[in-house]
């Protein structure tokens, strides 16, 4: 095998391009215009807002997702009661900004929560999410009452066969998943699929039974997400998943978008330095199908905002 | 003020402290922040006392307050400020309302009883066993009552109706079984013998009542039988829940009298005035001789009048008393405050947990030590088991008041010494970094208010962990959600077999908060257990970093 550097690699990208945009310009206008089906979106350099208003509008605007009067379920990552300088949770003007495009997409409601760690009260404040949410036009739900939480059943998963999702989840028409990117002692990162163990009711039975395997299992849950958003404006480098201090969070100022876990997942191992094979859920769920962890194979759109 | 007036004083002030502090105790949504919670509850006389011992002060001084007004005029504590005197009177109007028409009569008083069960009280707390006393304590009394009944049922209700989706849920620890029998027997203890024999309680089994009608048997301002109004109609003495009014002999025992003033109201000729004792000093007849008239008309008083110097000595005696006791508070302060700087000098006075450390260190489950037989936790600024059983009348407002609901009344948990004091219950949840507010609610200074900053440094307890137990080992797969909960980052996890890591605690920078304990996945022994300390001491705080550091750009996207 060959290797490409990243220029050679655009260097002949974009010769390809211009080679086929010059027979075929009825395939090249899209491109141009940036309208490409692309399975993930990268964008860099900008605010949490700035680079979810740039990224989704190459995933063909938040209405490409979100109908007129449709149930949409936001799930963040709201697990800790640390302030948004302590990346334990995902950025809240990323959310704020998740739920007002919905709101314009013309969804009825928009629906916020986490099974979190630490009191949901506490953590719905400290993180900012209560309040970007509440001034966006979303409402907070709670995810610490079994009452909501209802079986089902995952016939394709390897270990975790049935699980309790919580009802917001279950009756929701579009759902969408926005983790933040952290280091996590125990699944090795924290990512998009990481994060949906925030919509299920018993988490020891994840640590009891295989944390890996339970993590990849719920790719093939009867719901998953039509879209997730990584938020690596600020990394948590060390003392995931809660995070000590300050220092322990990087600001990087990236963002993923795509519909696809596995694939944004991958690509949020290498922003954090690890190869995608490195993390367990990641290399399981690959092996399972559950989606691309081989980037050569995934058409990225790659963003770099001006600064 | 008019007896009409004050009657109206005392049923809003009356109902604005039985809402109040049956809000505060069933308070599952939060509605009252911790410190407006205290101060709400700044004049409950038990709790103050023992606040005021260890913590002299006018954040404890309510009771001192009680005692002046006690002083000038009788138990006005009784009569509107004790939740549960309120409770009482509100049962017994309740009663009257639905027909259960009783009229009481004279009794004579029981003053030794009175004086076995404030005896009792002082033995227990000096005796290190402060719920005992806590256990007939109306303030305290009352606090267990709603906390074990009412709570509970708030929570669930507010939870139906969270499923509805009107409320957001809220968490409402489990209250033991024991806990809400002795509440559910003392709450129809205490209405039962409201409806039949009034205030029979305050003048029996309460210990505040005992102190308090002791102090006012000198009071300034007394209710007295006007004789030559009097036309032996007995309508005072059916009305008076104390039962202390013997219309016949025209005679008021002022020790049991708790200020209702419903007597005046029923007097029809207005033979019950409320006067100025001190009158007595000058040589006017005074006590049972009232009844040959006080206003002058039959000077001289009836046979058998009594010396009247002797009440103003023994009152002079009494404040003396009263100015003495916060010297020998202000005495024990010094101790407390020794005890409070060990929480910031280091680590090491609390040489308990040495031995224990090395056990954790090595990883090996070298003692049998499990969440059922470990020494359970105490709150942070508990200060130590002695300070805390000796301090704790067990109202419970710490419980009610936990945000995380981690604080349980313990049945046998601290043994009969420490009976119904609350522990920290790590099944149901821990207790959390950023919060002190058991320390800042307690009322009796059992928990020595702490800042949440100060919390931080104090260690309750110490994680021990037990590898042989750990799924990284027996099953060989992933964990570290111990790890994960730890706040402090003293469990870390450090290479293992096969690519895997395994949890490792540095105990000087355990707090004792328990996430691990709580959420570690191995049953039915867990894998690690936070083993409470007798003594609490410090917990090292590294010095952290304040800002994020900035990502070097080397390449754009490194995919």
């Amino acid at each position: 095998m060959f290797d490409l550097d990243r220029r050679q690699f655009i260097g002949g990208a974009a010769a390809t391009a211009a080679g086929i945009a010059w027979h075929n310009p009825l395939f090249a206008a899209p491109e141009r215009a940036g309208e490409g089906p692309w399975d993930l979106v990268a964008v860099r350099n900008g605010g949490p807002a700035e680079m979810f208003e740039s990224g989704i509008k190459e995933l063909g605007g938040m209405q490409a997702f979100v109908k007129k009067g449709q149930k949409v379920v936001v799930k963040p990552n709201i697990a800790w009661d640390k302030p948004p300088a302590i990346p334990a949770n995902t950025n809240p003007d990323l959310v704020a900004a998740v739920v007002r495009h919905c709101r314009e997409a013309g969804a009825a409601e928009v629906v916020v929560f986490d099974h979190t760690c630490h009191n949901w009260k506490d953590t719905y404040k400290r993180s900012g999410i209560g309040a970007a949410v509440k001034s966006a036009g979303g409402r907070m739900e709670a995810g610490n009452l079994e009452d909501f939480y209802r079986e089902v059943e995952l016939p394709k998963a390897r270990i975790l066969k049935k699980t309790m999702m919580h009802r917001a989840i279950l009756d929701c028409d579009v759902f969408i998943n926005v983790p933040v990117l952290k280091h996590h002692g125990s699944a090795m990162l924290s990512l998009a699929m990481k994060n949906l163990m925030g919509v299920v009711w018993d988490r020891r039975y994840f640590h009891d039974k295989g944390l890996d395997q339970c993590i990849a299992d719920l790719c093939f849950a009867p719901r998953r997400p039509d879209l997730s958003i990584i938020d690596a404006y600020r990394i948590l480098r060390k003392h995931g998943p809660q995070g000590r201090a300050e220092e322990d969070g990087e600001i990087a100022k990236y963002q993923l978008l795509g519909g696809n876990m596995v694939a944004l997942d991958a690509a949020a191992a290498k922003l954090f330095g690890k190869r995608p094979e490195e993390v367990g859920h990641i290399r399981i769920a690959s092996e399972m199908g559950a989606g691309e962890a081989d980037l050569e194979k995934v058409r990225i759109k790659r963003i770099t905002l001006p600064a | 003020m008019s007896v009409r007036s004050y009657r109206r004083l005392r049923i809003a002030v009356g109902a604005v402290v039985l809402l109040a502090c049956t809000v505060v105790f069933a308070d599952v949504r939060d509605w009252f922040e911790a410190p407006a919670a205290r101060w709400l509850l700044w004049p409950q006389f038990g709790p103050s006392v023992l606040g005021f011992l260890t913590d002299p002060g006018w954040v404890a001084a309510g009771f001192l307050v009680v005692l002046g007004m006690t002083l000038l005029l009788g138990r006005v504590y009784c009569a509107m400020l004790c939740p549960l005197g309120v409770l009482m009177d509100f049962s017994a109007w309740l009663g009257r309302r639905t027909g259960a028409r009783r009229r009481l009569s004279y009794r004579r008083g029981r003053t030794w009883l009175r004086v076995a069960v404030v005896a009792a009280a002082v033995v227990a707390v000096a005796g290190g066993s402060a719920w005992a006393a806590g256990l007939l304590e109306p303030f305290s009394l009352f606090g267990r009552i709603v906390s074990g009944t009412l709570r509970p049922l708030a929570g669930w209700a507010n939870n139906a109706a969270a499923l509805a989706g009107w409320t957001m849920p809220v968490e409402v620890s489990p209250v033991p079984w024991t806990v809400l029998g002795l509440a559910l027997g003392m709450l129809g203890l205490v209405v039962v013998l409201a409806l039949i024999r009034g205030r029979l309680w305050c003048n029996t089994l309460c210990p505040v009542g005992a102190v308090l009608g002791a102090v006012s048997k000198f009071s300034i301002y007394r209710l007295q039988i006007d004789g030559s109004e009097c036309t032996a109609c007995s309508m005072c003495e059916r009305v008076c829940p104390a039962q202390c009014i013997d219309f016949r002999n025209h005679r008021i025992e002022h020790s049991r009298c708790v200020m209702c003033l419903d007597c005046v109201r029923s007097c029809r000729r207005s033979g019950i005035t409320l006067e100025r004792a001190v009158a007595s000093a000058s040589g006017r007849p005074r006590g049972r001789l009232l009844s040959a008239g006080v206003g002058g008309e039959y000077p001289g008083g009836g046979p058998g009048a009594r010396a009247t110097v002797l009440p103003s000595v023994t009152r002079r005696l009494l404040l003396r008393g009263a100015l003495l006791l916060p010297a020998a508070a202000l005495a024990g302060k010094g101790d407390g405050n020794r005890r409070r700087r060990g929480w910031g000098g280091g680590r090491g006075q609390g040489g308990g947990g040495r031995g224990r450390r090395k056990g954790s260190h090595s990883g090996t489950c070298d003692r049998d030590l499990d969440q059922f037989s470990k020494r359970p936790s105490l709150p942070p600024g508990a200060i130590s088991l002695e300070h805390f059983r000796s301090h704790c009348t067990a109202c419970h407002l710490c419980v009610s008041n936990c945000p995380e609901q981690v604080l349980r009344p313990s049945v046998t948990k601290w043994g009969l010494a420490g009976f119904l004091q609350p522990y920290q219950d790590f099944d149901h949840a821990f207790c959390a970094y950023e919060c002190a507010d058991c320390s800042q609610v307690c009322p009796t200074g059992a928990i020595q208010p702490l800042t949440v900053d100060e919390r931080k440094g104090v260690q309750t307890g110490v994680a021990e962990f037990f590898k042989g137990r750990c799924v990284v080992k027996t099953q060989g797969t992933a964990c570290g959600a111990c790890a994960e909960h730890c706040p402090t980052a003293a469990i870390q996890m450090v290479p293992w077999q096969n690519g895997l890591t395994i949890p490792e605690v540095d105990p000087d920078l355990c707090v004792g908060c328990g996430g691990c304990e709580f959420i570690c996945p191995v049953t039915p022994q867990k894998a690690i257990v936070v083993h409470g300390h007798r003594e609490h001491t410090a917990a090292r705080r590294p010095l952290l970093g304040r800002e994020n550091t900035v990502r070097e750009i080397k390449e754009e996207f490194p995919f």
